[in-house]
């Protein structure tokens, strides 16, 4: 009677532990549906880094990436956010701007190059104004005397 | 004689101002002593208005700033942790705590930006130590930790 009983409570507890098997399932699916945004927002702030990484690259060699730099940190608050269409919006930021690092990388190595022109044509500029000076300052400095004691006369003593 | 004389000095004068304007010229824009900052600020975004006591669980709110001299663009992530007396925190070693939250910034060279942040400590203690830390992305885009640390001493008691 009671191994009946029990075999009666164990087919219980398997028909409901059946029955209520794709709601377990549900709830799996819920927890794992949750987990996606937050992979997502990791996934984002890897791409994120990568486009930062870039932009850092960019800088380095001259080019100015202070609007990139503002975007990246609109697309990370949106990251932060966390809300699909705030992740979907970082998204498009940080490709849009991953796009214009080609372009950036470019301006970076142009900006270089002038900017080693000048320092080069400056260094150039001051060697020829320190040789000139050398050759003819001395000239000009005896010229400007003469011409400041022309009234000055000379006696014998 | 005379005119040898007014070269020497007229060279002397050339090569001083030569060599100031050359090292002038090649360390323009280089920054001598980077640093990044880190502050807290209380409530009403000052220094010194904290709160001492708070509710455990309540949030509260404080201000983080945060300022970039390191002569590059920088990605700082601020690091809430909660500890208490024996936590060791300074300028080579982070704590070793969980974190409770994380607040991030991208700053250009020489910005600086105040980030709000929302605390709730959960546990009632007495002399929580309420941690901030600096860390930045670095070259490899693994974080580090950059020496820069706050923290504040908070009672946090059971709600009545």
């Amino acid at each position: 009677m009671t191994v009946d009983r029990l075999s009666f409570l164990a087919g219980i507890s398997i028909a409901s532990l059946l029955a209520l098997s794709p709601l377990m399932l549900g709830t799996a699916a819920v927890l794992v549906r949750c987990s996606p945004s937050g992979e997502e927002q990791e996934a984002l702030r890897a791409d994120l880094v990568e486009v930062f990484l870039a932009l850092q690259s960019a800088e380095s060699r001259g080019a100015d990436i202070s609007a990139p730099l503002q975007s990246l940190n609109h697309a990370l608050a949106l990251i932060q956010d966390g809300k699909p269409e705030s992740l979907d919006q970082a998204r498009l930021i940080i490709s849009e701007v991953n796009a214009t690092v080609p372009r950036l990388l470019a301006e970076g190595d142009q900006s270089r190059l002038i900017s080693s022109v000048g320092l080069y044509s400056f260094l150039a500029s001051l060697a020829a104004v320190g040789a000139l000076s050398y050759l003819y300052l001395p000239r000009l400095i005896w010229r400007s005397w003469v011409k400041a004691k022309r009234r000055w006369e000379v006696a014998a003593s | 004689m005379i005119d040898e004389e007014v070269r020497a000095v007229v060279l002397a004068i050339v090569v001083l101002g030569g060599a100031l304007a050359v090292s002038q010229a090649i360390t323009a824009g280089r920054v001598v002593e980077p640093f990044s900052a880190l502050g807290t600020l209380g409530p009403n975004m000052k220094i010194g208005d904290y709160p001492k006591e708070v509710l455990a669980g309540e949030p509260f709110r404080l201000y983080l700033y945060v300022e970039n001299h390191e002569g590059k663009a920088m990605y700082y992530r601020v690091l809430e942790k909660v500890g208490d007396n024996s936590t060791v925190v300074n300028e080579t070693v982070p704590a070793d705590l969980p974190v409770l939250a994380s607040y991030e910034v991208i700053l250009a060279h020489g910005g600086n930006a105040t980030v709000p942040a929302d605390v709730a400590i959960g546990t009632p203690m007495q002399g929580a130590k309420l941690i901030f830390e600096l860390w930045a992305v670095g070259p490899d885009g693994s974080p580090y930790y950059t020496g820069r640390w706050n923290h504040l001493w908070i009672d946090v008691t059971s709600p009545p």
